[in-house]
């Protein structure tokens, strides 16, 4: 069975803590699945998730997701440089 | 209506004069009229801390007015840590209160015989050097609340640490929030060694007013006022991101991106980041009955600061991402309450967090300190205030303290400590950490304008291609942005909202009575870092002091085993403008 390694920062944090959700939380994922997937099968807004991290590097929400990735979530609103030099913007 | 004037004091002679505002620096402000004024006065090749160096003190152009989160004050001379020309940029209710006063900038000058300390009180009845010897040696909290109780609840105290008095290169200039705490700091570059050198233990400024400095064009102003609040509140980064969580919400996302420079910038990763992020801090802050938010000076809508209760019973206010990296993971430390009391001993002491933090890196490994313990850590820091050979060292910087030790490891530019992204997982800030006229500094290249959208599309961070114009375009920006007083954090809903340059733009003008474009701003960016970087070439620089330490280029960083690979020739064609 496939899995990656979720996280999530800021505000949707707190969607973790409310479902008892550990940190980072083990996943399950399809074939298929992308960041986009599973945000929506796990019911996180994706209006507030402005960039996704795929093993550390910035990705686009229909990246294809592979068995032990590691996949963050990161709200709208986080501030700094990167916002440039990472691709928050570019990768959208 | 106050009329715009420089205060000039002579520290050598005593003498406190107001002087005319000369036609070329009328419309300057911070950064701006900083640098210029250090150009046009300091000798490049003179020593920072004798008779011909300056420290210069400048609210922003919009300082004292309305417009939201426009209170930052720019302190510059050149820097007794790099050897050349600094502006530091700090928040605080100082820089509104000069502007109130007429006060365009203070220029302390010239070099006292003997060892008596003073202090500069400044009101609107006029401005006088006081004796201050009973406030030498003291910390800038006990300094700060001292000069509120004799001077009056709500005065503005800048001042210096027993560091600036010790004349270390780490040392900064710190002023308070509205609350007294005396943490928002000009911390790098050294400043508070030249205010040091100066025999000048305080800055007192007392105004009745905040926000009714003069404005050419009241009804204009008001309404550009009104828009660029609204510009603030409409955008996530400044209505939401940063008064949520504040800077520190970047833990864990530089950490995900793995360029958190961990032990000593040999790890991009530290396992334990969610122990000292943001997140956890508001978590901690709000169960001590603290704040998750927090604005350094009336009128900021953004409110990026916090007030973090620690267990002595002291607060830090705030902890910032920088100081929580440069104290944290940089060190392998993973307990906000250790980093929250460093921070605190940093202000306290007078102390460039990011400095401190970057030299105690360097030390620990030397073996002088254990990596991770933060007991070891506080002591060795105490040190400071005793002015032991240890604490003396701790307080000259990274550079200083890896030649001390025989270390090669020294992640400085310049004489000066990286802050906390890893040049090798972000080459784009590697670029400004080398090219920068102010060494390693994150702020040199932080704003972002809206030309950069139109230009720039996907620059990937991992590779080399594209990193100088985009280091180019933000450096010139934020040397504009720095001369506004607006906190740098504007510069997010700048980016995104087309409207948000031309309204600054608006301000400018209605606040000055002139016609200011978005051209004009980004030639007034490129004349100030003009003007430091010619300052750096005569002080003795050239194209071998815009580099990198060897280490980037060699040692691959985890967990992308990149490393800094953007090309010499290349960084040399950043200030080709
Ligand atoms: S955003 Fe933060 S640093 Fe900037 S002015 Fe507001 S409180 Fe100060």
């Amino acid at each position: 069975m496939a899995r990656v390694e979720l996280r999530a920062f800021g505000s949707l944090m707190n969607i973790f803590s409310a479902r008892g959700w550990t940190f980072p939380a083990e996943v399950e994922i399809f074939p298929g699945e992308t960041p986009g997937t599973l945000m929506e099968r796990l019911g996180i807004p994706p209006e507030e998730v402005e960039a996704v991290f795929v093993n550390g590097r910035v990705e686009r929400k229909d990246c294809p997701l592979q068995d032990g990735d590691r996949v963050a979530f990161v709200p709208a609103g986080i501030p700094s440089v990167h916002r440039v030099m990472l691709g928050f913007y570019g990768k959208r | 209506m106050p009329v715009s004037k420089f205060l000039r004091v002579n520290t050598a002679t005593r003498e406190v004069k107001f002087e005319e505002v000369p036609e070329k620096y009328l419309i300057l402000g911070g950064r701006a009229l900083t640098s210029q004024l250090v150009f046009d006065e300091v000798p490049p090749t003179c020593n920072p801390l004798g008779p011909f160096n300056k420290l210069v003190i400048a609210p922003g152009m919009l300082s004292g007015t309305n417009a939201p989160s426009s209170g930052r004050m720019s302190v510059g001379g050149k820097s007794p840590l790099t050897g050349g020309i600094k502006e530091a940029n700090a928040g605080g209710i100082a820089s509104q209160k000069l502007a109130n006063l007429g006060i365009k900038a203070i220029i302390l000058e010239g070099k006292p015989q003997g060892n008596d300390w003073y202090l500069l009180k400044v009101t609107p009845a006029g401005a006088e050097l006081i004796p201050a010897n009973d406030l030498a040696g003291k910390g800038t909290y006990e300094v700060t609340a001292i000069c509120r109780e004799r001077y009056g609840p709500k005065v503005a105290v800048i001042t210096i640490g027993p560091a600036g008095e010790m004349l270390l290169p780490a040392a900064g200039v710190t002023n308070n929030d509205s609350d007294g705490n005396s943490s928002r700091y000009a911390g790098r570059g050294g400043l508070g060694a030249v205010m040091g050198s100066k025999k000048i233990k305080a800055i007192v400024v007392d105004s009745p007013t905040t926000f009714d400095a003069p404005l050419k064009e009241a009804e204009r102003f008001k309404a550009a006022a009104r828009k660029f609040t609204q510009i603030l509140q409409e955008h996530p980064v400044t209505s939401k991101g940063l008064p949520n969580y504040g800077t520190n919400v970047l833990m864990n996302i530089i950490n995900e991106a793995g360029a958190l420079p961990t032990r000593n910038f040999h790890f991009g990763r530290f396992e334990r980041a969610a122990e000292v992020s943001g997140e956890k801090l508001a978590e901690i802050a709000v169960a001590r009955g603290g704040k998750a938010t927090h604005p350094c000076h009336p009128g900021c809508v953004m409110r990026c600061s916090n007030i973090y209760p620690l267990p002595n019973g002291k607060v830090c206010a705030p902890i910032e991402y920088e100081s929580a990296w440069a104290l944290g993971p940089n060190l392998e430390i993973d307990s906000l309450d250790v980093i929250g009391q460093l921070n605190y001993l940093c202000n306290d002491y007078g102390l460039d967090t990011i400095e401190t933090g970057v030299t105690l890196g360097v030390l620990m490994e030397a073996g002088v300190i254990p990596f991770g313990d933060g007991e070891a850590a506080i002591k060795a820091l105490e040190e400071v205030a005793r002015g032991t050979p240890l604490g003396r060292i701790i307080g000259s910087g990274a550079a200083t303290a890896g030649r001390v030790y025989g270390v090669t490891h020294v992640p400085v530019v310049k004489g000066q400590g990286l802050p906390a992204y890893d040049p090798r997982g972000c080459k784009g800030i590697g670029v400004t950490y080398a090219t920068s006229p102010m060494g390693a500094d994150h702020t040199a290249g932080y704003a972002v304008t809206a030309n950069i959208l139109k230009v720039g599309g996907y620059v990937d961070p991992h590779k080399p291609e594209g990193q100088v114009e985009l280091s180019r375009d933000l450096q010139v920006a934020t040397a504009f942005l720095d001369s506004t007083g607006f906190c740098l954090f504007v510069a997010f809903a700048v980016l995104d909202n087309p409207e948000g340059m031309p309204t600054i733009c608006d301000l400018i003008s209605a606040k000055y009575g002139i016609s200011f474009t978005v051209d004009d701003a980004l030639e007034l960016g490129k004349r100030v870092l003009k003007a430091e970087r010619e300052f750096n070439l005569k002080a003795g620089f050239t194209s071998a002091d815009d580099r990198l330490p060897e280490f980037f280029k060699l040692e691959q960083l985890p967990p992308h085993n990149t490393v800094f690979d953007v090309r010499d020739e290349d960084l040399d064609q950043v200030f080709n403008f």
